[in-house]
């Protein structure tokens, strides 16, 4: 819990008892008490303008109230019949010094109140017999606490509260020893303390039970490494803009934990600040300006000064005109149970910044810039919240921004902080002012699959685009490929094994005398490969008859290749003879051992005239077509070998 | 150069040839080349209707301001939208260089085959609206559209003579391969591009049903869409001013989207191969230029600027400017299907030049262009007039019959000019760069007046007239005009 600001008065004299009428010769006027009021054990004399202590009260009274009086000192003497006193109340006079006789004479004090007196020097003496003191309240006076005014807390040994607030140190030093062994809590706020030096806090040292430190509003400049062993140390209102210190004045305070840092203005601080600080839990940042040290483009990157505190479970950073949040800033913060950033100008937050914040249970996000709440940033943090503070900010409600934001809203248990109207859209122009619940979310519905489904008709399309063009323009070379896969696995045939003997060649080639150039260059070159062509100008035997020649030799012949170009359409020789009598053969045998090799596109009406040969009366590989192309003419002489390696007796 | 060009003397006849003997029996037979011909209108129109469906609805959402923010945030649609119109009508600029080439290195056919994948893609990318998807789709759109139109046009024509070809096997000059005689295939050119326009056009009116079918429900009516709009028709400048930026009642569900991109596909249209064989890249690319010294070429040349700035009007213009402006955004699709049902009707007008000269589909289509472009000069009708249906309905099928005549007759022009068939690649990416250079200009003038577009509409037009007269007379006249002269390598290279 945060400590107040001011010191609770108000608690001391709710403690003290009111008096009963004792005072009847009092010179108050009729608007004052003319009278003490006591009741049981406790009598209240306050705003009765008293000079002195009444002396008429009852003895055995243990709570006295003397606030709102005149006294301008406080002789033991005077207090001589209520020996028995344990709170003694003096705020609001004119106390100017204390005297070391009173506590001669109320020796069993526990508690005085000093609140609001003139009280400007304070020696070792005044209060050296106060030894069961318990709580000591000194705020709003002039103590000043030179170094040779001494120690003038030591002999307080029972202390646990002491209130110096509101006066006019300089240092913090309350003494030069250590003292002050029971000490609870500490309030030097208010002062003019400007600057913490290392053995300011001394005096601590032996103030193993010290909880609670407020530093707040003090004029701190400079901030020394101090033996702090607190667990709540309150800086409110009490630097001045800048936390940049090496090493770090929270180093040793590893029990802190609870750090108020509000309203510092701070703009300026290092990452190894709270790097101690492992048992920190709250942590109060709020109305600081941080917001140059989380920007992106801070010289040197953000400064994540959060990154060490493991265990915090409670952040508050409000009102700190952070318009970013680096993505690393609240990492680690496993155990933070709340975060506030309201009234920040926070735009967009980065994927993954809230990812590590698991166990959030309130999340405070009120009058920022927020536009999105998209899962990638807001999913970790909402999953156990439960409680949302979200409103006042600038909603986009677009299919992207919100609908996740929307069906979290209409679907979750979390209360959510304001009520819903809270949450309006900024843009578009069609939402405007309407609440974040009036969002159609079914206009965004299906827009999932259509990444998947744009992916996959692209990838079609161009699949299909690609494997087309590909086979136009390099299925020659798959089916080569192929071919010779197919050839060398199986063979090109058995044809040789049952035809090979009755034939002397492998293929009788006619072609017209125009085409002997090509028949000599690129089918010829066959011959190597065991293949043996008939080729009429090269194998006739001189002096045969030319008819007879051709005919014999056909009968010798396996296949007969055509070489088919318009040359030998127009060869009347080839056309009538040759053509005739190689059909003749191929019926007479019932073979089927025709090859045609097309050197030029050859309309087929005109084939069938010439040749009386049709494409479709023969089977497609024995149609070949020199290619254009050079680098195609492996393929060719391969199609050609298959062709000629194929059986040739008709399948029944 | 100027040397090696050989001069040609054109015959010219102005009778279309009497139909071959055995022709007629032959056209009953469903014939492979017939049949590959219908393939190919209805496979370009199939992908023209898909894509134009799209790309109007596509519009259409994203100017609605609601649907943009709500759905796209802040992806910048409306930017990533003009950047794509730039890529689609910026990028077939430079069309001429590479047009020919790419038709002679992949073939006419698969040139078309690349053309339709590409506008298959544009058509998926409408699943995944980003400006890395719609953009470089686009600019690949802007960059096919030329090749596509010009082998389109090759395509046909070339089906027309090899389907006179095929009837015809038995004339000595089909089966020698040998030049075709003059104007042998005109019948079968104007035929064949008729029933090509008479299909295309159907793409308009397909086009429709994807708006009519799933957003008709979803538009505002003209009270809202035209609350602010004072003025229409000639009096106004630029599409629409002050028209609503909301013209959706609801946002559309996008599953809806889905069901007609199933149709899309790049259909594979298996045809015989068009035999173009390699004359040289350097020479390829140089032909195109020299062809322009031809004057008939360079007489046609504002008929094919018109030819663009025409189609482009009435899309853009005349249907927004006039028909929205009066009607309200829930009538386009009719007054679309009007014009699109007309267009396809009117194609087989183009049929009449079998008896009728061949200026007459030009002309004729110029004279009701002309009518109605004076009309609609002096037309300015008050928005928010429903009952101005009528007559914007009928300047639509006007508009249909004159855009038929205007498309079919230029198309028929070429192909009965350039019979060689080496040519047409180079006629026809000639044709369709200008077209291209026209729809460029209708681009850029999209914020001018409408009485200075209308009126460059009808100089162009009359001017286009005047040069078409001057060239039929030029040829009546026969005037020489000059051809390049194209190296044809024999076949096998260098390999015999």
């Amino acid at each position: 819990m945060p400590l107040p600001n001011r010191p609770c008065i108000l608690c001391w004299l709710t403690a003290i008892c009111y008096l009963t009428t004792m005072n009847r010769g009092s010179a108050a006027s009729i608007q004052k008490k003319t009278s003490c009021s006591v009741r049981h054990d406790s009598a209240d004399c306050s705003h009765m303008s008293l000079n002195d202590i009444p002396q008429n009260l009852p003895g055995n009274i243990t709570h006295l109230d003397m606030s709102h009086n005149r006294l301008i000192c406080l002789p033991g003497a005077s207090f001589a019949l209520y020996s028995g006193l344990l709170h003694l109340d003096v705020g609001f006079n004119s106390l100017t010094k204390l005297d070391e006789t009173l506590c001669l004479t109320l020796v069993r004090l526990q508690m005085l109140n000093l609140e609001r007196n003139e009280v400007h020097v304070l020696q070792e003496k005044d209060l050296s017999h106060c030894v069961h003191l318990k709580v000591l309240n000194m705020a709003s006076n002039r103590l000043k606490l030179k170094a040779k005014e001494g120690n003038p807390f030591a002999s307080l040994e029972n202390l646990t509260t002491l209130d110096v607030s509101k006066n006019m140190l300089v240092s913090a030093m309350l003494g030069t020893r250590p003292q002050l062994p029971s000490l609870v809590a500490l309030t030097l706020s208010h002062n003019a303390i400007s600057a913490l030096k290392q053995d300011d806090f001394l005096f601590l040292s032996l103030s193993t039970s010290l909880r609670v430190l407020n530093l707040s509003n003090l004029p701190l400049k400079k901030f020394e490494n101090g033996c702090f062993k607190l667990r709540t140390l309150t800086l409110a209102k009490s630097l001045t803009g800048t936390l940049d210190l090496d090493p770090s004045p929270f180093g040793p305070l590893t029990n802190l934990n609870i750090l108020d840092l509000s309203n510092n203005n701070i703009a300026n601080i290092n990452a190894g600040m709270l790097k101690g600080l492992v048992n920190l839990m709250v942590l109060k940042m709020q109305h600081n300006n941080l917001a140059r040290v989380w920007k992106s483009a801070n010289i040197g990157g953000p400064v994540l000064f959060l990154k060490d505190l493991g265990s915090l479970t409670v952040l508050n950073m409000d009102y700190n005109g952070l318009d970013e949040i680096p993505v690393d800033a609240l990492m680690g913060l496993k155990k933070l149970k709340e975060l506030s950033f309201n009234g920040n100008v926070l735009n967009s937050l980065r994927d993954s910044v809230f990812q590590d914040l698991l166990s959030l249970q309130e999340l405070h996000l009120q009058k920022n810039l927020i536009t999105a709440v998209r899962p990638q940033v807001f999913k970790p943090a909402m999953e156990n919240l439960s409680l949302l503070d979200m409103g006042r900010n600038p909603f986009d409600c677009t299919c992207e921004s919100i609908l996740w934001f929307v069906t979290w809203l209409n679907a979750t248990n979390t209360s959510v902080m304001g009520s819903k109207d809270q949450f309006t859209c900024n843009t578009p122009l069609a939402y405007f002012n309407l609440t974040v619940m009036d969002f159609d979310s079914l206009s965004c519905k299906d827009s999932t699959p259509f990444q998947a489904l744009y992916i996959l008709s692209s990838t079609i399309v161009i699949a299909v685009m690609l494997v087309a063009l590909l086979v136009r323009f390099h299925g020659w070379r798959i089916q080569f490929y192929w071919n010779v896969l197919i050839n060398r696995t199986l063979g090109f045939s058995d044809v040789k094994v049952e035809e090979g003997r009755e034939f002397e060649y492998d293929a009788y080639v006619i072609h017209a005398e125009e085409d002997d150039k090509w028949v000599k260059r690129s089918l010829l070159p066959l011959e190597k490969e065991k293949y043996v062509f008939f080729k009429e100008s090269r194998d006739f035997v001189p002096g045969t008859s030319l008819l007879n020649a051709i005919v014999d030799n056909m009968k010798k012949s396996r296949k007969f290749l055509f070489v088919v170009s318009e040359s030998l359409l127009n060869d009347s020789w080839c056309r009538r003879f040759k053509a005739h009598q190689a059909l003749h053969q191929v019926i007479e045998d019932s073979r089927d051992s025709v090859i045609l090799v097309f050197l030029q596109d050859v309309h087929d009406y005109r084939l069938s005239q010439a040749l009386f040969l049709r494409r479709g009366m023969l089977q497609p590989r024995c149609l070949l077509y020199w290619p254009v192309h050079q680098e195609r003419v492996p393929a060719f002489r391969h199609k050609l070998r298959i062709a000629l390696g194929m059986t040739n007796t008709q399948k029944l | 150069m100027e040397a090696s060009d050989t001069e040609h003397l054109i015959q010219k006849d102005e009778l279309p040839p009497a139909v071959p003997k055995g022709g007629i029996n032959e056209l009953l037979n469903v014939t492979k080349e017939g049949i590959n011909g219908q393939m190919e209108d209805i496979g370009g129109m199939i992908v023209y209707s898909v894509y134009m469906g799209l790309l109007q609805m596509q519009l259409i959402l994203h100017y609605d301001i609601t649907y943009r923010e709500v759905k796209y945030s802040n992806l910048g649609l409306q930017n990533i939208d003009q950047k794509m119109l730039m890529g689609i009508n910026v990028t077939p600029i430079i069309g001429l260089l590479y047009t020919p080439i790419l038709i002679r290195f992949l073939g006419t056919k698969w040139m078309m085959f690349l053309a339709s994948g590409i506008y298959a893609l544009f058509v998926s990318t409408n699943y995944w609206e980003r400006y890395y998807t719609l953009v470089p789709s686009a600019v690949a759109i802007g960059v096919a559209i030329v090749p596509l139109w010009a082998s389109l046009g090759n395509y046909i024509t070339r089906m027309a003579q090899q389907y006179y070809e095929y009837v015809n096997y038995k004339e000595e000059h089909v089966q020698e391969q040998k030049k075709l005689p003059q104007g042998a295939c005109h019948t079968y050119i104007i035929v064949f591009q008729s029933i090509f326009y008479f299909t295309f056009n159907l793409s308009l009116v397909f086009a429709q049903f994807p708006m009519r079918l799933f957003l008709h429900t979803s538009l505002q009516d003209y009270n809202h869409t035209l609350f602010n709009v004072k003025h229409c028709g000639a009096q106004i400048r630029g599409m629409i001013p002050d028209f609503n930026t909301t013209v959706l009642i609801t946002l559309p569900r996008s599953m809806m989207l889905i069901q007609f991109l199933v149709l899309c596909g790049p259909a594979y249209r298996p045809t015989e191969e068009i035999d173009l064989r390699s004359i040289g890249w350097g020479n390829i690319f140089q032909l195109p230029f020299k062809h322009l010294r031809d004057y008939r070429l360079r007489l046609l040349c504002p008929f094919f600027i018109y030819s663009g700035f025409e189609i482009l009007f009435v899309l853009s213009g005349f249907s927004i400017s006039y028909g929205v402006c009066v009607l309200g955004l829930k009538q386009l699709w009719l007054l679309i299907v009007c014009y699109g049902l007309s267009g396809s009707i009117f194609s087989c007008l183009a049929l009449s030049l079998l008896r009728f000269p061949r200026w007459v589909a030009l002309i004729g289509g110029a004279v009701v262009h002309a009518v109605l472009i004076v009309v609609l000069l002096c037309w300015s009708p008050e928005p928010r007039r429903p009952d101005y249906l009528a007559p914007m309905l009928i300047i639509a099928v006007l508009w249909g019959l004159g855009t038929a005549l205007n498309k079919t007759g230029l198309s028929i022009i070429l192909g009965m000019l350039y019979e060689d068939k080496e040519r047409l690649d180079f006629v026809f990416t000639i044709y369709h760069w200008w077209q291209a250079i026209a729809i460029f200009i209708v681009y850029l003038w999209s914020s001018m007046p409408m009485r200075a577009k209308l009126s460059i509409l009808l100089a162009i037009l009359l001017v286009s007239c005047y040069c078409y007269a001057v060239m039929e007379l030029r040829l009546a006249k026969k005037i020489h005009f000059r051809l390049p002269r194209q190296r044809l390598p024999l076949p096998g290279g260098g390999q015999l």
